[in-house]
Order: structure tokens, then C-alpha cells, then sequence
């Protein structure tokens, strides 16, 4: 019985370390033109809207955002911020909203140095009531030719027809090759443990 | 993908976003800039020019946008794209989207292998969006703001650059001035839905990428600022002329960058681009004779009010070499009224009325009296008879039934009241083709009330009685008979005033001929205030119009005669001194810049196909100094200068080569592409003596060649001012002007 219980214990453990993964999700947005965004973030999901989004991780047509300096050496850094749809503007103290449903996302995605201003790669995602429906993502460090196909770095869908591109936001798959060898060692424990108790028996 | 990227430190990102936070408190993301939209404007068809209606067409225009065109940020703010500044290329429906990441205006490179509408585009052209328009499109920085790159975008981003205005200034200005709303102004006209706006738009359009054009060819050619702000000795001194105290050196002596070019393409040789021109025409009075002659008060306080020409020649003699010289720069060899046939100048020849059409433009002639007919009509009903003179309807008509209508006075309606002859539009078989001939022949009174229905009251005592004595008279017979107006294509009331008509609902020409009828004009009334009350009247009309109240539009009010009665001399375009050894005339250039002697005066035939014996090579040597005036609204309303007074030599050939300036008709990198005679400069002469033999043997060369009337010549200190013989004393003979202030300046 108290081997059931143990091997339970340990069980609920390695499903505990499963569940905390659940919060690492991809996301990605497939533009008009076919230019794609992909990435991820850790955050939970509350609704359909995901909040304390932290460790993004972000690329236009497989190009990272990779961080790192602006124009005169700074370091950039790759942040999310929200959009507050009156003004317009990405302001301090508007939390952003990154939601399941596309026409609920209010967020910038952004590497930059933000003392300088200074920008280096961009993906918003806005649905403001004035402007209309936009969801644009550059890759500033292309200083030079952006046309002709995948060479492109620009991406805008504007959508004032209420019609997005395809937008999908879901829980990142367990990552199988690394839960394997500690599912197996705890198998091995668990083993080691009971040959041990019949050996002293 | 994910296995390529090295993941942030919750940390860094942590320190990161508090500090963004802290600083972003509007938008700390502005260092950086997105746009799409088109590149558009109008695609203009030109009208085809022939001598029967059957062979011409009229213009078109349509809204379009330009494919393959190079569109990029203009970092360093030069209009040229660099290395290094971030461009793309329209795709085939015109639009474009670029990010930069800094903020800077955008720049439309429309090379010959870009299209317009589909068509190849043929000469290379640069259109321009200050940063701005690129800002105030901007909602939020990091988002794209829709900006379209369009000639009139080009004009705003030159206004701002020229004219001390903010973007916003210049936007409104310009929708101001075109009659649009500020929204739609900038919009490409393809995406604009008001469509009571897009013949304004696409009409400005047409315009301004003309002009823009040229300023691609100045750049590309390596013109310099003198050539094309018209120091006539730029780039190579004039080696004949000694006199010139403004020689070509310093800045004149630079070659333009694009955005200078697209300065002095509105402003040709000096001369800024007006967008409504009134010519009231006048007859037969030397400037001796009207100058400060107390019969006409009113004339003469619209002369001191705005500018004075005080060497102003006629160039011929008697009226009809000057009209032809009004209306194309050269007066095909008439010496004689009624010498040439109408429609008699053949074989598609250069004219101000086809220039016009061609750029997009308009053009009216306004004629006193004219008489109502039921027929009107594009041909010349008296081909059927052969007879010119008889012609028996519609605009060719002058007076089929002149015992029928008695005037105020009393007197019955003469049938030379009108004289044709004074109607500069006439002579040209191709001009007369065109459908617009019929819809651009109107009327004008000179008697009635202001656009707002006020009275106009002679200023200067009791309103002569019989100033368009004809008009009411002429008005019933048509409401008699039920006439409609050709001009209508028949399909609205004849009307004796169409003028005031137009200049309430805006209908003017940007170009305007005023002929007064013979009893207006001085010509059987002499210096009268008959003449003086007319030219009031009609004038206060002008200025009682919304057009000329408007200052966003540039207005100019010419009152000229079409020759003095002094000396039977000229200048400007004629040797005065020799007679008789011109070749067949005038000179031409091919675009491939070949010159050579027109096929000229023996193609010239009457408008029955009969020969017809021009004159030309014996030339005609005018009738000396005339009265031209002009009076804008920018002196008026605005800071331009005026009083001032311009005594260089100038002659109807000169006006004419201003006037191509004004409108934009020619290119003055290329002096070939002014027609007929007014192409005759100094430079021009000099470079051509071989196929220009009348010039040879000049007492002075500056006195023989046109300009425009820029004022830009200097006379130095001292110099005796040609004065042909017999002519009257001129105000000012010698050395310079008090000031060298261009009449038609803007500031």
C-alpha cells in the first residue's frame, strides 16, 4: 500500500512538472501576403486572454528578434506592451491584451532600446475602435531592399473588412524527448526501491 | 526554430519593460516609420491635333496609378535614393509598403520603365511626401499610416519648402485653391470617392506632373538656375550683347538638384505659375496716348495700382498681324486686315489655344456682341461658298440681319460691330477643329452688375449711356427666337453675358481673351470713357468673383492694346532695320533638338484649300509702344509688390513667351519648345544666325530678341535705350530701373 502511495506521490509530481510547462504557449499569425509570425511566451491563461507573459519569443518569416544593439550600441530588448485604443498610443499602465480570439489582441511585441527609442524588430497586433483592425510586423535592420518574394521584412494586413489572416494561439506541446529520461529515471527509482525492500525482506 | 533562440532572462526582460515603462509614457516607440498606399495621379491622354474636325480628338483624363516605381526614404532628404535607404517598388496596382527606421520623407522615382495606367511612361518624373504628411497620416508610430505619393503630394512638399508654411498650410492651400476637401487632396484619385472632386483633383494632377516632369528634364539635362530663371545669358553669354549688366556668374552658373528644379518648374524663367489669366484687349492706341489721359481715369488707376511695361511694342500693323501674333507668337507675314483666310494657318502649327489643350489647361475667348445664332458650329459655314467673309452661322457670324436689332441708342446693330479679325483664335486650322473651338467661344458684356448682383457705377463720373449699348438688344432677339447657346452645345439659353455666368460658378478659362467690340475697345470710339467704363465693368466683375477673392488662387488681369499708332517699328522678335531677306518662316526645333526652317508660309492656305501668298519673308515691323498692364489679387490681397515699372523691351511675341511661362506650356531648358517666334532669344538667335538671316546686321541684339517679361535684364548706368524712329519720348530711356521687381511676382 505504501508503495501505491508513493509511486502515486511521485506520479503527481511528474504530472505537476507537465502542468507547469502547459504555461509556455505558441503563437502565430500567418499574414495576407504569406509572411508569418511564430512564437512563444509563458504566461497564464485566464479566459481567453493570457497575462504575465514572460520569456517571448518571436520571428518574421523565420528571422528572430533576436535582440541586440541599436544603431549607436545599445542593447535592445524584446518586450510587450499594451495599447490604450483612445489615444492611440503604446502607453505605460495599459496592460497588453493577447487573447486567443484575434479580434480581442491589443499588443506590440518590440525589441528596442528604449532610452534611445530605437527599434529593431516589431509585431503589433491592434484592434482599435478608430484606426481600424492592423496588424503589421517589421524587421527594421533590413536597411535595404524589402521587395520581392521572401526577401520581404514588412508584413501589413490592414482589416477593415473585420477579416484576419490566420491567427492561432495554443498551449506548447509537452516536450516528450525531455520528459522520457526523468520518467524513466523516476521508473528506475521507484524499481531500485522496491528491489531494495524485497532484498531486505 | 525555438532551439535557435537564446532565451532572455526573465531578469533582463523584468529591468527591461520597468524601463520602458517608465519612459513610454506617450509613445516611446516614435524613432521610426511605416507606410503604405499608392502611387497615383491621372494618366492624360493629349487631344490629337489636325486641321479637320475628323482627324481631332479631344483630351482625356482618368485617374491611375504608376506601377514599377521606385519608392523610398529619403534619408539624407536629397530625392535621390542612396545606397543604404530603404526603398521597394510598386507593385502593378501602384501601391507599395516600406518601413524605415527613422523617420524621413518619401520619395517616388518614376523611371521609363514604369507605367502609368499601363501606358509606358516616356519621360522620367519624381514625385515627394514630406515627412510631415507622413506624420500627420500617423496614428500611433508603430503603426502603418497610409500615405500615397502623388504629384499634388510633390506640390505640397514644394510649397512647404518655398513658401515658409507648415505641411498642414500648404495642404489646405492647395485643397483650397483646387476646390477639394483637405481629406481627399492628398488621396490618390483612384481611391478618392467624391466624385464632384475628382475632376478637380485629376485636373491638378495632370498639371502639376507636367511641371514635375520638366523638372526631371532640368536635372537630367544638368540645366542651370540661370537658364531657367531666365538670365538670357545663362549658360553662355549672349557674345553680341555688351549690354547685359546681370551676367550669367555665381549661382546662376549651378546645375539643379531635383528639389530646386521643382521650384523653378513653377516658375519658369522667373515667371510663377498663375492659375486664371484675364486679357482685356484693346485697339489701336499708343501708350503716349493713354497714359495718364484723364478720359480713361480707370484704366489708368489700374495701371498705377498693379504693373507698367513702359517698351511694350506692338508687331504689326494694321490689327490683324497682332492678333495672330496674340494667339501663336508669330503673325505668319500679315501686313493687311483680311489678308489671311480663317481658319487659313494650316498644317497643325504651334498656337497658344492647342498648347493649352495639350498641358491639361483651358482657355476661353470672350467676345462683345456677338450675335445670337441658332447654328453653332465647329466648321466655317462659308466653305460652301468659298467666301471666307460670308459666312452664314453660329460663331463665324457676324451679323446676319442688322436692320433687325436696334441698340440703346437707337442705332441698328452693324455687322462689324464685331470684328472677327480681334479674335486671336481663329486663324488656326487645327484650333478650329478641336471640339473645345465651339465650347470655348463666348460672350461678354459690358454692362450690368457684379457677380453678386450689385451695380457697377462708373467711378469717375455719370456711367456712359452707351457701353454695351448692344447687349440687351442682342439678349432679347435671342429670347425672342428662342437661340440657346453654342457653347452649350445648344443646350442652354443664350446668354449675351456668359462671362459673368462663369465667373460665378468658376467656369473661367485658365486662360481668358476679352474682346471688347469695336465701340468698347477705343477702336471707332477713341480714348473715351466708353472704353474705360467697359474695362471697369468687366474688370469689377473679375474682382467681385469668388476666384479672385480667393488668395490660395493666383489671378492676373492684363490690359493691353493690340498696337499703338506711332511708329511703324518693333522689337523683339523682328530686326527692325531690315526688310525683305527673311527665309520661309518660323524656325523650328525637332525634339531630337534638330533646327531648321519651318515648311512654312506655302503650306499656309485659305480655309477652302485655295493658295494663299503669305508675306513672310518680308516680315512686318510693327507699330511701336503700347500700353500692357497687368494687376493680380496677389497684390491686391496679399504682400505681392506692385506700382512698380519694367522698362526692358518686350512685344506681343514676348507676352506670349511669358504667358507659355505662366501655364507652364514650354520648357525653358529646351528654348525650342516655344513656339514660332517667341522662341527667338538672344542665345537662340546667336546660335541659329545661319537660318536667321533677318537678324543679321542688328543695332542691338537685345532690342531684336524676346524674353520673357521677368525684368531680369539689367541695363547698366548710362545706356541709351534704342528708341525706333518716330517714336514717342518712353518715361525712362536710360540706365537701369529704380528697381529690377518682376510685375508678376507673387513676394
Amino acid at each position: 500500500m505504501k508503495f501505491l502511495i508513493k509511486t502515486a506521490a511521485i506520479a503527481a509530481a511528474l504530472s505537476a512538472s507537465v502542468t507547469a510547462s502547459a504555461t509556455t504557449f505558441d503563437f502565430s499569425y500567418t499574414f495576407s501576403d504569406g509572411q508569418q509570425i511564430a512564437g512563444s511566451l509563458d504566461g497564464a491563461l485566464s479566459g481567453t486572454t493570457i497575462t504575465d507573459i514572460r520569456d517571448l519569443q518571436v520571428s518574421l518569416n523565420g528571422i528572430a528578434f533576436a535582440g541586440g544593439t541599436d544603431g549607436a550600441g545599445n542593447a535592445t530588448t524584446l518586450g510587450i506592451y499594451g495599447y490604450n485604443t483612445t489615444t492611440g498610443l503604446f502607453e505605460s499602465g495599459v496592460a497588453p491584451v493577447l487573447s486567443t480570439v484575434a479580434a480581442q489582441n491589443n499588443f506590440i511585441i518590440e525589441d528596442l532600446n528604449p532610452a534611445a527609442g530605437s527599434t529593431n524588430y516589431e509585431f503589433a497586433f491592434v484592434n482599435d475602435p478608430t484606426f481600424g483592425a492592423t496588424i503589421v510586423a517589421a524587421n527594421f535592420l533590413h536597411s535595404d531592399s524589402f521587395s520581392g518574394p521572401g526577401s520581404t521584412q514588412l508584413a501589413i494586413d490592414p482589416n477593415n473588412s473585420g477579416v484576419y489572416g490566420s491567427w492561432t494561439v495554443k498551449p506548447a506541446p509537452v516536450p516528450l524527448p525531455a520528459a522520457f529520461p526523468l520518467l524513466a529515471s523516476g521508473l528506475g527509482l521507484l524499481g531500485g526501491v522496491a528491489r531494495r525492500r524485497r532484498a531486505a525482506k | 526554430m525555438h532551439s535557435t533562440i537564446k532565451p532572455l532572462r526573465p531578469s533582463l526582460v523584468a529591468t527591461a519593460i520597468a524601463s520602458t515603462l517608465a519612459l513610454c509614457s506617450t509613445s516611446a516607440f516614435a524613432a521610426q516609420s511605416i507606410v503604405k498606399g499608392a502611387v497615383g495621379g491621372a494618366y492624360f491622354n493629349p487631344p490629337v491635333f489636325a486641321d479637320t474636325a475628323a482627324d481631332s480628338a479631344p483630351s482625356s483624363t482618368v485617374a491611375s496609378v504608376y506601377a514599377g516605381a521606385k519608392v523610398f526614404f529619403d534619408l539624407n532628404d536629397n530625392g535621390v535614393w542612396d545606397t543604404g535607404e530603404p526603398y521597394t517598388t510598386t507593385g502593378t496596382d501602384g501601391n507599395f509598403q516600406l518601413s524605415s527606421k527613422t523617420p524621413a520623407p518619401l520619395v517616388a522615382e518614376i523611371g521609363v520603365s514604369a507605367t502609368n495606367n499601363g501606358h509606358i511612361v516616356t519621360s522620367r518624373n519624381v514625385f515627394r511626401v514630406k515627412a510631415d504628411q507622413i506624420s500627420a497620416a500617423t496614428r500611433s508610430p508603430v503603426l502603418p499610416a497610409t500615405v500615397d505619393i502623388t504629384p499634388l503630394s510633390t506640390e505640397v512638399a514644394r510649397a512647404v519648402e518655398n513658401d515658409g508654411v507648415t505641411f498642414a498650410q500648404a495642404r489646405d492651400s492647395l485643397a483650397q485653391r483646387i476646390g477639394v476637401s483637405a481629406n481627399d487632396v492628398l488621396v490618390a484619385p483612384t481611391k478618392v470617392t467624391n466624385t464632384a472632386e475628382l475632376p478637380a483633383l485629376l485636373k491638378e494632377s495632370v498639371i502639376d506632373a507636367g511641371r514635375f516632369e520638366l523638372a526631371a528634364k532640368f536635372v537630367d539635362r544638368g540645366n542651370t538656375v540661370g537658364e531657367l530663371r531666365g538670365n538670357f545669358d545663362c549658360p553662355a553669354v549672349a557674345a553680341s550683347d555688351a549690354t547685359n549688366a546681370n551676367p550669367c556668374t555665381g549661382d546662376d552658373l549651378k546645375t539643379v538638384d531635383i528639389k530646386a528644379a521643382q521650384q523653378l518648374a513653377m516658375n519658369l524663367e522667373g515667371m510663377p505659375r498663375y492659375d486664371y489669366v484675364f486679357v482685356i484687349i484693346e485697339e489701336n492706341e499708343s501708350l503716349v496716348s493713354v497714359k495718364d489721359n484723364p478720359n480713361i481715369p480707370y484704366i489708368n488707376a489700374f495701371l498705377n495700382n498693379g504693373g507698367q511695361y513702359y517698351n511694350y511694342y506692338s508687331t504689326g500693323h494694321p490689327s490683324e498681324p497682332n492678333y495672330l501674333a496674340l494667339g501663336s507668337g508669330d503673325d505668319w507675314g500679315q501686313t493687311a486686315d483680311g489678308a489671311l483666310p480663317y481658319p487659313g494657318v494650316t498644317g497643325v502649327r504651334d498656337n497658344v489655344w492647342n498648347a493649352i489643350d495639350k498641358k491639361g489647361l483651358s482657355w476661353r475667348v470672350y467676345e462683345g456682341s456677338l450675335y445670337p445664332s441658332p447654328e453653332g458650329d465647329q466648321s466655317n459655314p462659308g466653305v460652301t461658298t468659298g467666301n471666307w467673309k460670308e459666312a452664314t452661322g453660329g460663331l463665324w457670324f457676324n451679323n446676319p440681319a442688322n436692320k433687325t436689332i436696334v441698340g440703346a441708342d437707337g442705332k441698328t446693330y452693324g455687322g462689324t460691330t464685331r470684328a472677327f479679325r480681334h479674335n486671336p483664335a481663329i486663324w488656326f486650322a487645327d484650333a478650329t477643329a478641336q471640339p473645345d473651338f465651339v465650347l470655348n467661344s463666348r460672350s461678354v458684356s459690358g454692362t450690368g452688375t457684379d457677380v453678386n448682383g450689385n451695380p457697377i457705377a462708373y467711378s469717375y463720373g455719370p456711367t456712359p449711356i452707351s457701353s454695351g449699348d448692344w447687349d440687351a438688344a442682342l439678349q432679347s432677339y435671342a429670347l425672342t427666337n428662342n437661340i440657346n447657346s453654342w457653347w452649350t452645345n445648344n443646350t442652354k439659353p443664350w446668354n449675351q453675358d456668359q462671362f459673368k455666368l462663369d465667373l460665378q460658378t468658376g467656369d473661367v478659362g485658365n486662360y481668358n481673351f476679352i474682346v471688347p467690340d469695336v465701340n468698347d475697345d477705343m477702336h471707332d470710339t477713341g480714348v473715351t470713357s466708353r472704353a474705360d467704363y467697359w474695362a471697369q465693368n468687366v474688370i469689377t466683375k473679375i474682382q467681385s468673383s469668388a476666384i479672385w477673392k480667393d488668395p490660395t488662387k493666383r489671378v492676373a488681369i492684363v490690359i493691353t492694346f493690340d498696337e499703338g499708332e506711332s511708329a511703324q517699328t518693333a522689337c523683339c522678335g523682328w530686326n527692325p532695320l531690315r526688310t525683305g531677306d527673311a527665309p520661309a518662316q518660323p524656325v523650328t526645333v525637332a525634339a531630337d533638338g534638330t533646327v531648321s526652317v519651318a515648311p512654312g508660309v506655302s503650306e499656309i492656305t485659305s480655309f477652302d484649300g485655295s493658295p494663299y501668298v503669305s508675306p513672310y519673308a518680308k516680315g512686318n515691323h510693327g507699330h511701336g509702344v503700347t500700353l500692357f498692364g497687368v494687376l493680380t489679387n496677389q497684390q491686391v490681397l496679399a504682400t505681392a509688390p506692385h506700382g512698380h515699372y519694367d522698362t526692358d523691351y518686350y512685344s506681343h511675341f514676348s507676352f506670349v513667351r511669358t504667358l507659355q511661362d505662366i501655364l507652364g506650356l514650354a520648357d525653358p531648358g529646351q528654348p525650342g519648345t516655344y513656339m514660332n517666334r517667341s522662341k527667338y532669344t538672344e542665345s537662340f538667335i546667336e546660335q541659329n544666325a545661319t537660318l536667321l538671316p533677318e537678324f543679321a546686321g542688328s543695332a542691338n541684339p537685345h532690342f531684336d530678341a524676346v524674353r520673357a517679361m521677368n525684368h531680369v535684364y539689367q541695363f547698366p548706368g548710362g545706356v541709351a535705350r534704342i528708341n525706333a524712329a518716330g517714336a514717342p519720348p518712353l518715361p525712362v530711356t536710360t540706365g537701369p530701373d529704380v528697381d529690377q521687381v518682376n510685375l508678376w511676382a507673387i513676394k
